[in-house]
């Protein structure tokens, strides 16, 4: 019992991560249908800058700010150098552009910061814990759980309430409508690069949170599960994107749980196999075409 | 007149203008270049039969594959695995099964074995794959990639896991990649042009329009995946025994760009694939040469390893930014020349000119 508990507390937890990421990934995409393969990479500038910030002795707190910043500005930086000029390119171009953009970055920091991994100086409170009887919970945990839900549902009143949300979600559903309505292209784009960057950087602080140290490819593991977080439940949905990343968290752990340890190893295979395997009864995703119509945010 | 048109004889004709024109290239470098030309030219055939391998599917329908490094490790393992000196396998790979360590076959039977590997995972994956598009294909097929990475890089008993798997018999020659080249070139052109290519080409237009007239994308998109999976099989094995030493690391997010932006830079069609290979070699090449020629501020290039890469993958996004559809587009070097022929002599032919080929055949289309 304690230990099925504990496993769920565990997927919900890495499913907040996989949902922050697949989140960030799907605004982008929901507006340019451009998959920003760079995403991961935005997720490693925020690793970097913790590490730099915390190694120089900042208060973690400033330092979470800083690089929830830097990968902001990282994802404004991209949209502006990058992405302006293709807007009106076809998707493979756009696809392969993402691509050649990550890899760029990757060589960048290999150039910058070696490709040796660089630990990041966690504050104490991330090990701290209590119990509940048998059950051993981390504070990490519940902060990453609470602060997710927080996320996900002032992304969803922020969508629904305000006008810049409405502009976003009109812009999904149809662009041109949009700029015809009056509204700027380009506050929409930089707004959806915006709230990416924004997620990538709070993903990352959680991601490193787990994995305490940051190589120049640190990014490829969890943009690579983000994305197919957003394929199991159906491309450019958000509602779809937090879905998949939850039920991928779970199929990860729950294999993890029910193989034995000579297969542990093969755990990546395994969960993108069975996340094939969905694929081949759901094209579209979990949610698939009917979501794209009606009730993408 | 349209429908008496043949297909194959375009494809024979295009793709033995290709073989001159690269055969031509290779007898300048092996007459003239030093032994590092060799050897780039060497890498410079097998990249080119991966690009192509991959362009039988992405140019045709239209979607990209990020998966088709994971096929070229199959082909790469399987042949190697089975040429490989006995004894060196005792030692490695001292659990692998009995007909592996036993087996040392010549070069075409393994590569036969490596590529019907492939084929039979393309086959049994292939179905998924062909019904998606788009971002969730690269997606998909990405994550394709890094499985096939994780099972190399942990069967520790078949591959030495993320340990390098080396003895292998330095088979490939020159000869070896001109001739893989060669068969694979034409079959390339073959399925491009037959009716299954022809329909999937259209479905790439227009897919509602390309169903209504009678293509059958699904199947037809399959009978490609399957093909191109094979293709690029056949590259692997020329790799591993190339280098004759292989790693599930060498198979990887690297390559996998590497070829993937051969493809993209150069075009939809197979003659972009030469192209875009071409482009990229030399690119890379200069680069490197750059590399150990000067210092640039405080970083001594030689030791920043990063910077080729990140140079050569700004100069993609610039090329794609100035030639969104690739440097050749959609044709082939056949319809230039054709188109070429046409211009100069206007009167002699009074046929319809050659970009219209596809209409000629297909006037529903």
């Amino acid at each position: 019992m304690e230990l099925m508990l504990q496993q769920l507390i565990n997927a919900v937890s890495l499913g907040s991560i996989y949902a922050l990421v697949a989140l960030g990934v799907a605004i982008v995409f929901s507006i340019l249908r451009l998959a920003n393969f760079a995403h991961g990479e935005l997720m490693t500038v925020a690793g970097y800058t913790l590490y730099a910030t915390l190694l120089a002795g900042v208060h973690w707190l400033l330092a979470a700010v800083a690089a929830i910043a830097a990968s902001v500005i990282a994802a404004l930086l991209l949209e502006r150098v990058a992405y302006r000029r293709l807007r009106s390119a076809n998707p493979l171009t756009l696809l392969i552009t993402s691509f050649a953009v990550s890899v760029a970055l990757q060589s960048l920091f290999l150039l910058f910061f070696g490709a040796r991994p660089k630990g990041i100086e966690l504050p104490a409170f991330v090990d701290a814990g209590f119990r509940i009887g048998q059950l051993r919970v981390q504070w990490l945990d519940v902060f990453i759980i609470v602060i997710t839900g927080l996320i996900v549902l002032s992304l969803h009143l922020f969508l629904k309430k305000t006008v810049i949300g409405l502009a976003l979600r009109s812009a999904a559903d149809d662009f041109r409508t949009t700029r015809l309505m009056g509204i700027k292209a380009n506050a929409v784009v930089v707004g959806a690069f915006m709230l990416s960057g924004a997620l990538a950087g709070i993903a990352a602080l959680f991601y490193f949170a787990t994995v305490p140290n940051v190589v120049p490819s640190s990014g490829f593991e969890p943009m690579l599960k983000g994305f197919i977080a957003c394929v199991i439940g159906g491309l450019g949905s958000l509602p779809a994107a937090v879905v998949g990343g939850f039920l991928l968290a779970f199929l990860e752990v729950g294999s993890d749980a029910i193989l034995s340890n000579s297969l542990s190893p093969y755990l990546d295979a395994i969960v993108f196999g069975i996340a094939i395997i969905l694929l081949r009864w759901r094209p579209g995703g979990l949610f698939g075409v009917r979501m794209t119509e009606d009730l993408r945010v | 007149m349209a429908m008496s048109q043949k297909w194959w004889p375009r494809a024979l004709i295009g793709s033995a203008q290709i073989l001159v024109l690269v055969s031509l290239i290779v007898a300048g470098v092996s007459l003239l270049g030093s032994s590092t030309d060799q050897r780039i030219l060497t890498v410079f055939l097998i990249n080119l039969i991966a690009a192509i391998g991959l362009q039988i599917y992405t140019g045709t329908s239209g979607i990209i594959s990020f998966g088709h490094v994971g096929f070229m490790a199959l082909g790469a393992y399987g042949s190697a695995l089975f040429t490989a000196d006995p004894a060196i396998k005792a030692m490695g790979i001292p659990n692998a099964p009995d007909f592996i360590l036993t087996s040392a076959m010549g070069f075409l039977p393994a590569m036969l074995i490596g590529v019907g590997v492939a084929a039979i995972v393309a086959a049994v994956i292939g179905r998924v794959f062909v019904r998606l598009g788009g971002s969730a294909a690269a997606v998909a097929t990405l994550g394709f990639m890094v499985m096939v990475f994780t099972v190399l890089s942990n069967a520790e008993e078949w591959t030495r896991g993320a340990k390098a798997f080396s003895g292998i018999p330095a088979y490939t020659t020159m000869g070896w990649c001109m001739g893989a080249f060669a068969v694979i070139l034409v079959i390339a052109r073959l399925l491009r042009e037959s009716d299954t290519g022809l329909g999937l080409r259209s479905s790439r237009d227009d897919a509602i329009a390309a169903q209504a007239s009678g293509v059958d994308v699904v199947n037809s998109r399959y009978v490609m995946w399957v093909a191109s999976a094979a293709c690029s099989a056949v590259a692997g094995a020329l790799y591993a025994h190339y280098i004759g030493a292989i790693l599930p690391k060498a198979f990887h997010f690297e390559l996998t760009f590497l070829i993937v932006t051969m493809v993209i830079v150069g075009g939809q069609s197979i003659t972009g694939a030469i192209v875009g290979t071409l482009l990229i070699t030399i690119l890379a090449e200069a680069l490197r040469r750059l590399e150990n020629g000067f210092s640039l501020g405080s970083f001594s290039l030689s030791e920043a390893p990063g910077l080729t890469t990140a140079v050569l993958a700004l100069l993609i996004v610039f090329t794609l930014t100035m030639r969104p559809q690739g440097l050749v587009g959609r044709w082939e070097l056949d319809d230039l020349t054709m188109r070429w022929l046409a211009k100069r002599r206007p009167a002699a032919s009074g046929a319809a000119l050659p970009f219209e080929k596809d209409r000629e055949r297909n006037p529903a289309a």
